[in-house]
């Protein structure tokens, strides 16, 4: 039935498609690490999707009135360079709303500044499409981004500390493991698998039932 | 200044350099411990380009980052809002690299800009590049550290590209089931070989 629907909504399933089904994290690893080392609590999880979202949005954004005569590798400069002056105001908010999360995600804040929605897919994607079919994707991709970040803090925080949102939990086991990049690759790939799996089922034809 | 004194300070100048390697390639290996620059690096091996080039392009770029920012980083850190501005004047390093190796690609290897334009624009911004200045950058190494530093990083990441692409061709195998073929599993195999990995840190066993 879930197949049947999305089938034939699928036109506009499909606008939304950086949710989920092709999600930049999930899909094809972009901007994976900060998910991987940092995302261990809800709090760095909040905190990384919230400066993802105003660094990537804002820059992809702004960049998309830079002339198309200007070369390729000035684009480039452009757009990193225009990603750092969003990162000021965002690390600012991240600070005041998340005291102490700045310190703790360390070097993979000032690394979303070149994350590679911004460095490449802005070229080939986001700025190939007319404006506001652009604005929905990058919502779509900071969604997305949002939706992966906070699945995998939320597992490594409860599994791998025993907490939630830095509050203990009655969980007599935990497995400390998962809070290491190690468990973030685990929990990461297993996302990528069940995503996989669900573009396949959504994607294939309905088989017809066996009669008894 | 006597002929073993000299001796003695180049040697440890070379160990400690040695050490200095060795930790950034194995132990705080860029894609196993830090995870930067892997959708990149599946890039190339997808697309099937010259996985070496690659590489060898991201090393260079990140050796003259690292020594470009090594000028200027003392002056950056006394700064008040010096980590607020790290990101500009980094990506700004990083461009400046970026404009000079592909000029000097276009001056004297003319015959080559084809191949290795898109390993440039490839490695230039790249995470792995990006992480070696940020990892250095809060610390005031001096310009010896830094060379070494982004040296290793670009050897460190070629490493462990060079592992994930042994194994690429199987991890697309059909006998692999397909919800976990392609990218999920390769997660799950760089997964475990950063396990791996993260053993050179060293921990005893309870008795």
């Amino acid at each position: 039935m879930i197949r049947k629907f999305y089938q034939t909504h699928r036109k506009t399933f499909e606008r939304f498609n950086y949710l989920l089904l092709e999600n930049p994290v999930l899909e094809r690893g972009l901007t994976i690490a900060p998910v991987i080392v940092a995302a261990t609590t809800v709090k760095n999880g909040l905190a990384l999707s919230i400066a993802f979202a105003i660094i990537t949005v804002c820059t992809i954004t702004a960049t998309y009135f830079i002339p198309k005569q200007v070369p390729y590798t000035l684009s480039v400069i452009a757009n990193a360079l225009v990603a750092s002056v969003f990162f000021i105001p965002a690390t600012m908010l991240v600070d005041r709303l998340f005291p102490g999360a700045v310190f703790q995600l360390g070097i993979y804040l000032p690394l979303l500044v070149t994350n590679s929605l911004i460095i490449q897919k802005s070229f080939s994607r986001f700025h190939q499409a007319p404006f506001g079919q652009m604005l929905v994707q990058l919502l779509s991709a900071a969604g997305g981004f949002f939706l992966v970040t906070m699945a995998v803090s939320v597992l490594r925080e409860v599994l791998g500390a025993g907490t939630l949102f830095d509050k203990p939990l009655d969980i007599t086991f935990t497995i400390p493991a998962l809070t290491l990049p190690f468990g973030g690759f685990l929990v990461t790939g297993l996302l990528a698998a069940a995503v996989q799996a669900l573009r396949l089922y959504l994607g294939s034809a309905e088989r017809p039932r066996k009669k008894r | 200044m006597t002929p073993a004194q000299i001796t003695g300070q180049f040697t440890e100048a070379v160990t400690q350099a040695v050490a200095l390697a060795a930790t950034v390639i194995f132990v705080r290996n860029i894609i196993f411990t830090r995870a930067m620059g892997i959708s990149a690096s599946l890039f190339v091996l997808r697309k099937e380009h010259d996985h070496r080039l690659f590489c060898g392009v991201l090393t260079l770029i990140s050796t003259l980052s690292c020594c470009l920012v090594a000028l200027f980083n003392r002056s950056l850190s006394r700064l008040s809002g010096a980590y607020y501005l790290r990101p500009l004047v980094y990506s700004l390093a990083v461009g400046v690299v970026y404009v000079v190796v592909l000029l000097a690609v276009t001056r004297f290897l003319p015959r080559h800009i084809d191949r290795l334009r898109p390993m440039i624009h490839l490695a230039a911004f790249n995470g792995a590049v990006m992480g070696a200045l940020l990892l250095t950058g809060s610390r005031n190494y001096n310009f010896f550290t830094y060379l070494v530093y982004g040296l290793s990083t670009g050897i460190g990441y070629t490493m462990a590209s060079y592992l994930i692409s042994l194994s690429f061709e199987q991890l697309q195998s059909e006998k692999i089931p397909p919800a976990f073929r392609g990218f999920p599993i390769t997660l799950l195999y760089i997964g475990v070989l950063s396990l791996a990995f993260y053993g050179l840190i060293g921990h005893g066993l309870s008795t």
